[in-house]
């Protein structure tokens, strides 16, 4: 066993540099434990050898982890009672069979131990340094006892009910033991416990009742600190938040019905009840903001640009998930600007610029999506060099005639580079076309635009991924869509359109501008005849203005998102499903999508 | 300098990418949770260095080691493990590991790391 009195550094001790990463220490460290526990759980309950053996696998491995990151947080009293606990697999690994019915209890102890440090190095408390001491001297002191017998080998249920003598009988006409061994192991077992029953162990409350058995157990549940926030799993907040969204269905089909009054009541609470829920995922993107201010640091010194980086709107909150999606694209994003896109400062002085390249970060809601802006003010991109690579890429014959924005979208390409030679610097790092992939897994989009020697700025577009959003009812037929109400600008009556026919109709004026136009009747196969006053509604899309033709616009309804699944993924034209308060349902209208597609400009009716 | 972490541990792996990160800003560092994500960014990104945990769930590092010497692509190959066993080591090296790196991992042992990966390219 290792040197138990070494658990010195165990006290408060965590460095200053250290002190930062305790919190994703403490969180892995309690994923790995819970995981622990359920694998011993597993252990009492199986003698399936590959289940055994990859109970005791991964109880070794989570112990190794352990070990390891408490060794790198300088705590060594957690890391030696974690490689004790890996020592003790380890052995129990080599001999096949099964696990000591007192090892598996000594490694409940440990994780008990090990959860209740924890607590105490989040609190900055000292850790309990005598049941430290104690647990390391445990493992092996209790021999010769029937808590020795493998569990492997024997009949899971028996041992829950080890007290009854019939199994000390079968043990005997097994030839595992004699009368005498029995009768001291059972009078053993009945000091250490009343009961070894693995369905109470499964109570929290139940550790504490173990008091009696010979390891110190530490007072886990006793503790006096208090924990200002509590861990929840995502999925229920998840579900939380879906709930809330039903509910704000339901208030709606009550809307029709109820008194006034009430319906104020219940609309707020419900209201209220939703942005909590939702409050729940989000976090201030300053988490994200700070990292990357050390690393913009980093990376101008290590190029020998100096950098200013302003940080503005790090207050603003975002999805939790996309917090920690978004860290890599944005490192990316700032080691281009700073790496590509800055000058040196000599070239910065003889172009008339300040010495310092300036950067600006920035988060801001628009709508219902989330902006991150990177701007810098180097040399911008440089367009006849992007369509020079893109020719020899063959990404373009050279002919077309492509506006600015289509030309800095070429460098999304993957394997797109611009560096004319690989360097340790430059021109080997991961392409924009990994941010551009990294940003479609949180559904988001990203823009560009750059002037030359003025700078370039790049816009990420990720939507807030909001469970219930406010759209705008329109119906069409039979059928109902929504529309997303952020980008709604106007609802119109649409002027009949004299000596053209009028499905075909490509742009539609309204106030003297002229907007292109789609009538989902034809887009979405509808059939049936419009009706005279047909109405168009104006939306925002990123390249302008559109105007949807529906037969009415009817209302504004606070919409509970669905996904549409798996079997209907393909059609990216609907961003989803929602139920309507009368039970029918209405499809979420996709308006990028629909702005994208290759007949945008209508087609005519084959209905 | 392009360098891929391997290492279940979310926790070591955020440490050992944050001193690489400190004495080389410039380098590229791409980081996998698994055996397997990190084969996958291997064959994508083909990166000049490769640090990686031996003890991992289902694709352990020695399994990563045999895939990625039997592509053939020339890489500085690290192991990163707690397990001083001459023996083990010896299987490593075997496999092709260039290097071990002890846990638990610190700025100085990353800075030893890339000396020498440095010295290695530069003959």
């Amino acid at each position: 066993m290792t040197d138990v009195t070494d658990t010195g550094s165990a006290g408060s001790a965590v460095s200053d540099y250290m002190q930062e990463m305790l919190p994703e220490f403490v969180a892995e460290s309690r994923e790995l434990l819970d995981n622990v526990e359920d694998h011993l759980l597993n252990l009492a309950e199986t003698s399936d050898s590959d289940l055994i053996r990859e109970s005791i696998d991964t109880c070794f491995r989570n112990f190794h982890t352990i070990k390891g990151n408490a060794a790198l947080m300088g705590i060594a009293a957690i890391s030696n009672l974690a490689h004790a606990a890996e020592t003790v697999l380890s052995d129990t690994r080599q001999a096949s069979g099964g696990i000591a019915m007192n090892h598996r209890r000594w490694l409940m102890a440990v994780v008990d131990l090990l959860r209740a440090s924890l607590v105490h190095l989040t609190a900055a408390e000292p850790l309990d340094t005598a049941a430290f001491e104690s647990l390391m001297q445990a493992p092996d002191s209790a021999t010769h006892s029937l808590d020795n017998l493998p569990i492997g080998f024997m009949d899971a249920t028996s041992i829950d009910h080890a007290d009854q003598l019939p199994l000390g009988e079968i043990l005997i006409a097994m030839g595992k033991l004699n009368r005498e061994d029995v009768a001291e192991a059972l009078r053993h077992q009945r000091e250490l416990r009343p009961k070894v029953q693995t369905e109470q162990r499964r109570s929290a409350e139940n550790q504490n009742r173990n008091d009696d058995n010979h390891f110190i157990r530490p007072n886990t549940s006793l503790s006096p600190v208090r924990y200002k926030d509590i861990r929840v799993d995502v999925d229920k907040i998840d579900r939380l938040v879906n709930l809330a969204g039903e509910l704000v269905t339901v208030a709606d089909m009550l809307m029709h019905r109820g008194n006034d009054q009430i319906n104020d009541q219940l609309n707020r609470l419900v209201g209220d009840l939703r942005g909590v829920a939702m409050s729940m995922r989000m976090v201030p993107i300053a988490v994200v903001f700070r990292k990357m201010k050390r690393l913009v640091a980093d990376i101008s010194q290590g190029l020998g640009k100096p950098v200013g980086l302003q940080i503005r709107g790090e207050e603003t909150e975002v999805d939790r998930e996309l917090a920690e999606q978004i860290g890599d694209p944005l490192l990316h994003i700032l080691r281009n600007a700073i790496d590509h896109g800055i000058e040196t400062p000599a070239e910065r002085q003889a172009a008339g610029k300040p010495r310092n390249g300036q950067i600006v970060l920035e988060a801001e809601h628009a709508g219902d999506e989330v902006r991150i802006i990177v701007q810098d003010d180097g040399r911008g991109l440089d367009r006849e060099r992007i369509l020079i690579k893109a020719q020899e890429k063959g990404l373009i014959t050279g002919t077309e005639k492509l506006t600015d924005e289509a030309v800095w979208r070429l460098i999304l390409h993957p394997g797109f580079s611009l560096a004319d030679s690989v360097t340790a610097l430059s021109g080997r790092g991961i392409g924009m076309d990994v941010v551009r992939k990294n940003l479609e897994k949180v559904s988001g989009r990203l823009e560009i635009r750059s002037v030359k020697d003025r700078g370039t700025t790049i816009t990420l577009r990720i939507p807030l991924t909001l469970a219930v959003i406010d759209t705008l009812l329109v119906g069409v037929g039979d059928d109902l869509f929504v529309i997303p109400l952020s980008a709604v600008i106007e609802c119109a009556e649409l002027k009949p359109n004299p000596g053209d026919r009028p499905y075909t109709g490509q742009i539609i004026e309204i106030r003297d501008e002229m907007i292109p136009q789609i009538r989902l009747r034809e887009r979405y196969r509808i059939g049936g005849t419009p009706p005279a006053d047909e109405q168009v509604v104006i939306v925002r899309t990123d390249t302008g203005r559109l105007g949807l033709v529906v037969d009415r616009a009817l209302d504004k309804h606070q919409t509970v998102i669905k996904s549409l699944g798996r079997l209907y993924r393909r059609h990216r034209e609907f961003s989803g499903v929602t139920l309507m308060g009368d039970g029918r349902l209405a499809l979420i209208v996709n308006l990028q999508q629909l702005e994208h597609s290759p007949d945008r400009r209508g087609v005519p009716s084959d209905l | 300098m392009k360098v891929l972490i391997i290492d279940d541990s979310r926790f070591s792996r955020s440490l050992t990418v944050k001193w690489f990160r400190a004495i080389r800003p410039e380098a590229v560092i791409i980081e996998a949770e698994g055996g397997q994500n990190g084969i996958d960014l291997f064959d994508r990104e083909v990166p000049d260095m490769l640090v990686t945990d031996l003890v991992m769930p289902e694709i352990t590092g020695d399994q990563v080691i045999r895939r990625i010497r039997a592509t053939g692509k020339p890489c500085f190959v690290v192991a990163l493990t707690a397990n001083v066993q001459k023996k083990v080591q010896q299987e490593i090296r075997d496999l092709g590991a260039d290097l071990f790196l002890e846990k638990p991992v610190s700025e100085e042992k990353v800075q030893r790391l890339i000396d020498a990966y440095e010295q290695n390219v530069g003959q």
